[in-house]
């Protein structure tokens, strides 16, 4: 565990510090979008929108490792950009890096204990109500009630891989920010902000209350999952209305095809396949290949979910996608010993030969 | 996407009874005539004669038909006979599938009823495939004449001499300062007791003098690419500070280097020099500067060199230098290295000074050798008595499993010589005696004959504790003779280590390069331990010599001409039709992930930066698959086994028009 310390700055101050101590060429960052009630991730190169800035608001308007990754994919920025990134974005970023469609050089990543957020469509910039008891259960370290399912149940809440970590569960939002500086390129950073060191301060143990409440909420997740799917009728009951629309596999920040295989002409039959089809099954609902879908995009994907929400988020029948991909995903990684996101340097599972492996699942 | 609507004609085959013995073909093929886009269905006796071939051929051109099936055997037996008589009818050879009704079907299969209805099955499956098929063309390349040789040992040699004799340049790369390899080191060679160094000698120089041969001594392969036909070969030359073309091989420089060092040559007997030629009968006879124990570029003084050069060759200036080369075909023959006993600690190795591996022991009994080739002890003795103990390293669990081959050959030819110089007695600990080769048994029962003592039983221990005063200084060879049933105690003068045969060092670097498998114990995979004994599943790099796994000389040789062959009758042919049937990358949709080029073992696929893609060389590809299989995106498509052909034949294989009963309700989802 990394020594925290006091910054004796507010979240304004580390923003302004970031451009005028750091000389950083931009900050990625969630704001306030000029409509009024929502937010987006946004990248602002000068100090003048720091206001606008809400990094710890509770909806994720899109994964930000996608966003991220945008920019560093093929070129590195050539000045250092600081971006914010929740643990699960973090871990998804990682991912990324490991398939070469984002890479880390000239990033300060900022990371932070997340408590959750809100399903996208609940929550607004006014919603005074929530956002109270939001910052009530983040300083006495409780699930919030109403965030999303995926989040209530996620036990990897604490950033791995960043260089700066922002303590926020267990503390309140309207006392200067906890640092740790877990690299190298933390410590730099430190030294340039002219942080006092000694100022340390304890970690708060409401972390490890959440931390327990999490692990029973995610072994009640697993169970209700396992239930519902545990056989093929189970997954034409919970993908049976679904849509087609692939907007879960257009918000996966996994997901990072250029053109969805299924969207490919594969998937565009000649018409006699329908029928016989539809003479072996007796029936054909339309659209056609939900199911298949589904489990394609699970085992493309499904190794390296790392649970963020998204595509539950986005799914307009509310399919509990996240909670699914989460638990499935989990079992693919115990599989083979892999966790997502936790090391850029891991190589991913189709990729490592191992001379025995999945021997239980011979003959 | 179709460019014609199918129509398919499906041959059943009889094969003699071995199809028909179980398979009611009739059945199949009137099951066949009723398929979607069959125009025709037939069966035949044997559909692989030439009748059966014509009767396809007629079809297609009296018929119009485009695509063809043939129920009959494996694609492997004659998947080429009938795309060839496809295409000679006019049609793409793609638009051909075979479904193995034969080794899939009527060879397993008990009952005759579920035969036919699987022979049914896989037809159904094929004729849905072959309507996907879509036309494939191979291209043509030209194939360089030039050809690698990787190691200047025998084998290396005599495929070098081989293929220049026949016209045709060849590079021969050798790391060390001169070729010769093992051989060179070799006073007789077994069972002829024939001297080695007056039969390989001439080849050295023959090589050296050979206008088609271009030497590359104290050279490295540093890197391999291309294909068949095509490579480009990046080698290091590493400076050896003597200008060869002015130096004329006095030896000057030698005598008067200062600095002595153990030479590897000699296995540590005897030393050299830190500028030297290997030994005096060196090709080429220029001597190299050993760095790490020159005084000059250690300390930065002496120069002797330099100052009793006349020729002034001396050049401590020279630097490394990576000369490319394009060839067409690689051969390797990289050879062995000897196995090291000091682990084997119950042997002495390095503990007691008369303890010789059997590679120093070649260097005793050579001329040119220690003792000039007189089989005498360190303090310079004459033995009386002789141990040499068989199988170290080899047939060893903790070491190398499997048997060196040529140790029993090698080691009762020491017997003989040990005999015939000193007339020691000879004690030789085996455990079984492998002969196996022309003359080879014969020597075995010579060397019986002669009065050689062979100890059946491995040895457990060598020591200097002796049992009786007057056998003091020597040593004491323990071992239970397994045929007497009793502990031996043998008190001898000198021990031979008749140590076995590994992979030189840096063979797998040579092997990744050109991107081939070692096997378990390090030597290459052939491509066929039967049939294929000196090519390897990259198409253009052949293998000769001990690189496989142990041989003796004659074997070698045998090879090395083997692969000159199968080398020159590659570039006989001047040009490479390169299978169609290859990997795809379609840039819109590649997002330059390179998982594929991770886990393309021909080395295949590379990465474009400036576009941010991948791409196949399709002359590289063999067409597994992989990549297809690994791509997230589905940007790799494998031709001829692309996923609408894929699809569509499993889509077949389950539900024909008339199985409904396949189908489930889940399924509807």
């Amino acid at each position: 565990m990394e020594t925290m310390i006091d910054s004796r700055m507010m979240m304004t101050d580390f923003l302004t510090a970031l451009f005028d101590k750091l000389d950083v060429a931009g900050v990625a960052v969630m704001s306030k979008l000029p409509s009024g009630e929502k937010t987006a991730f946004t990248l602002f190169t000068g100090k003048d929108d720091i206001k606008e800035c809400v990094p710890f608001f509770p909806a994720m308007p899109a994964n930000a490792a996608r966003a991220v990754s945008k920019f560093t994919r093929q070129a590195v920025p050539s000045k250092t950009v600081a971006v914010f990134l929740r643990p699960c974005e973090l871990r998804a970023f990682t991912e990324l890096i490991k398939i070469k469609q984002a890479s880390f050089d000239n990033l300060l990543i900022l990371s932070y204990d997340c408590s959750g957020v809100f399903p996208f469509q609940e929550i607004n910039l006014s919603d005074e109500t929530k956002l109270n008891a939001y910052r009530d259960a983040v300083s006495t370290g409780k699930n919030c009630e109403g965030i999303r399912p995926v989040c209530a149940a996620c036990t990897r809440f604490t950033p791995q891989g960043e260089d700066i970590a922002i303590s926020f569960v267990g503390r309140s939002t309207d006392q200067p920010l906890v640092f740790s500086f877990p690299s190298e390129k933390g410590l730099a950073a430190a030294e340039q902000l002219g942080l006092d060191v000694s100022n340390t301060v304890a970690a708060s143990s409401a972390v490890e209350s959440l931390a327990q409440e999490r692990r029973s909420a995610e072994e009640e997740l697993t169970a209700e999952v396992d239930a519902s799917l545990s056989d093929t009728q189970g997954l034409v009951n919970v993908f049976d209305r679904c849509v087609s629309c692939h907007a879960c596999s257009y918000v996966c920040p996994i997901c990072y095809c250029k053109n969805c295989y299924f969207d490919s002409q594969t998937f565009e039959y000649f018409p006699e396949s329908y029928f016989i089809r539809m003479q072996a099954k007796g029936a054909l609902r339309f659209p056609v290949d939900r199911v298949l879908f589904h489990l394609g995009r699970l085992s493309h994907m499904g190794v390296s979910c790392v649970a963020c929400g998204m595509c539950e988020d986005v799914c307009p029948v509310n399919i509990p996608v996240s909670q699914i991909f989460k638990t499935a995903g989990s079992k693919a990684q115990a599989l083979f010993d892999y966790i997502p996101g936790e090391n850029y340097d891991e190589p991913l599972p189709l990729l490592a030969y191992a001379e025995q492996e999945l021997e239980e699942f011979e003959d | 996407m179709r460019e014609s609507k199918p129509k398919i004609g499906v041959y059943v085959c009889h094969c003699g009874t071995n199809i028909s013995g179980k398979v009611d073909v009739e059945a199949v093929s009137e099951y066949a005539s009723a398929l979607p886009h069959v125009a025709i269905a037939k069966n035949f006796k044997f559909m692989c004669s030439s009748p059966g071939q014509q009767l396809v051929i007629d079809d297609i051109r009296k018929n119009d038909l485009n695509r063809v099936v043939v129920a009959s055997c494996s694609p492997r037996m004659h998947e080429k006979t009938f795309r060839t008589a496809c295409q000679a009818a006019g049609i793409n050879p793609y638009y051909f599938q075979m479904a193995c009704i034969r080794e899939h079907d009527s060879w397993v299969t008990e009952d005759p009823e579920a035969a036919t209805q699987k022979a049914k099955d896989l037809v159904r499956g094929s004729v849905a495939r072959v309507a996907h098929h879509q036309q494939l063309t191979s291209r043509v390349v030209d194939i360089n004449p030039n050809v690698l040789v990787i190691g200047g040992g025998i084998s290396g040699m005599q495929a070098a001499l081989d293929i220049a004799d026949g016209g045709k340049k060849v590079y021969l790369v050798e790391r060390d300062p001169s070729i010769g390899g093992n051989m060179s080191k070799f006073d007789k060679t077994f069972p002829t007791l024939d001297c080695a160094a007056c039969i390989s000698t001439p080849k050295l120089v023959a090589v050296g003098q050979h206008e088609n041969i271009e030497m590359m001594t104290y050279s490295e392969v540093a890197d391999v690419s291309g294909f068949v036909g095509n490579f480009t070969v990046k080698i290091r030359k590493k400076p050896r500070y003597v200008d060869a073309d002015k130096c004329t091989g006095c030896g000057v420089c030698t005598e008067k280097c200062p600095s002595k060092v153990l030479s590897e040559f000699d296995h540590d007997l005897t030393k050299r020099k830190a500028i030297f030629t290997p030994f005096p009968q060196s090709v080429p006879n220029t001597p190299v500067i050993d760095t790490e124990n020159c005084l000059f570029f250690k300390k930065g003084k002496c120069r002797a060199c330099e100052k009793f050069c006349e020729a002034g060759a001396i050049d401590f200036e020279q630097k490394e230098e990576i000369v490319e080369i394009n060839v067409g075909s690689i051969i390797i023959a990289t050879g062995f290295e000897t196995f090291d006993p000091t682990p084997l600690t119950q042997y002495g190795f390095g503990r007691y000074p008369e303890v010789y591996t059997s590679i120093q022991f070649e260097r005793i009994n050579n001329a040119t050798g220690p003792t000039s080739g007189k089989i005498v002890t360190k303090d310079g003795k004459k033995p009386e008595s002789v141990a040499i103990i068989h199988c170290v390293g080899s047939r060893d669990q903790n070491y190398m499993k499997y048997c060196s081959r040529v140790c029993c050959m090698y080691s009762m030819k020491f017997a003989h010589l040990v005999r015939e110089k000193t007339g020691a007695e000879v004690y030789e600990f085996y455990i079984d005696i492998r002969s196996p080769g022309k003359g080879y048994e014969e020597f075995y029962n010579r060397l019986q004959e002669e009065g050689t003592h062979f100890i059946r039983g491995k040895v457990s221990q060598i020591t200097d504790m002796v049992d009786s005063p007057e056998d003091e200084g020597k040593l004491m060879v323990v071992a239970e003779d397994t045929l007497a049933r009793k502990v031996r105690r043998i008190p001898v003068d000198m021990v031979v280590l008749s140590v076995g045969l590994k992979p030189a060092a840096g063979i797998e670097d040579i092997a990744r390069m050109v991107g081939i498998s070692v096997d378990s114990d390090g030597w290459i995979n052939e491509l066929h331990p039967k049939l294929g004994p000196l090519a390897t599943p990259s198409d253009g790099i052949f293998i000769a010599g001990c690189c496989q796994g142990p041989k003796d000389i004659p074997d070698s040789v045998a090879q090395g001409q083997g692969a000159a062959g199968a080398a020159l009758s590659l570039i006989s042919r001047g040009k490479l039709e390169i299978e169609a049937a290859v990997s795809a990358i379609d840039p819109e949709r590649c997002m330059g992930c390179r998982q594929c080029e991770e886990v393309c073992v021909y080395g295949a696929i590379s990465y474009h930066p400036a576009l941010n893609i991948c791409e196949v060389n399709e002359a590289i590809c063999k067409g597994c698959g992989n990549c297809a299989a690994t791509c997230p995106n589905k940007a790799i498509d494998l031709k001829h086994f692309n996923n609408d052909e894929l699809l569509a034949e499993m889509e077949g294989l389950m539900f024909g028009p008339a199985d409904f009963h396949h189908g489930t309700d889940e399924q509807a989802a």
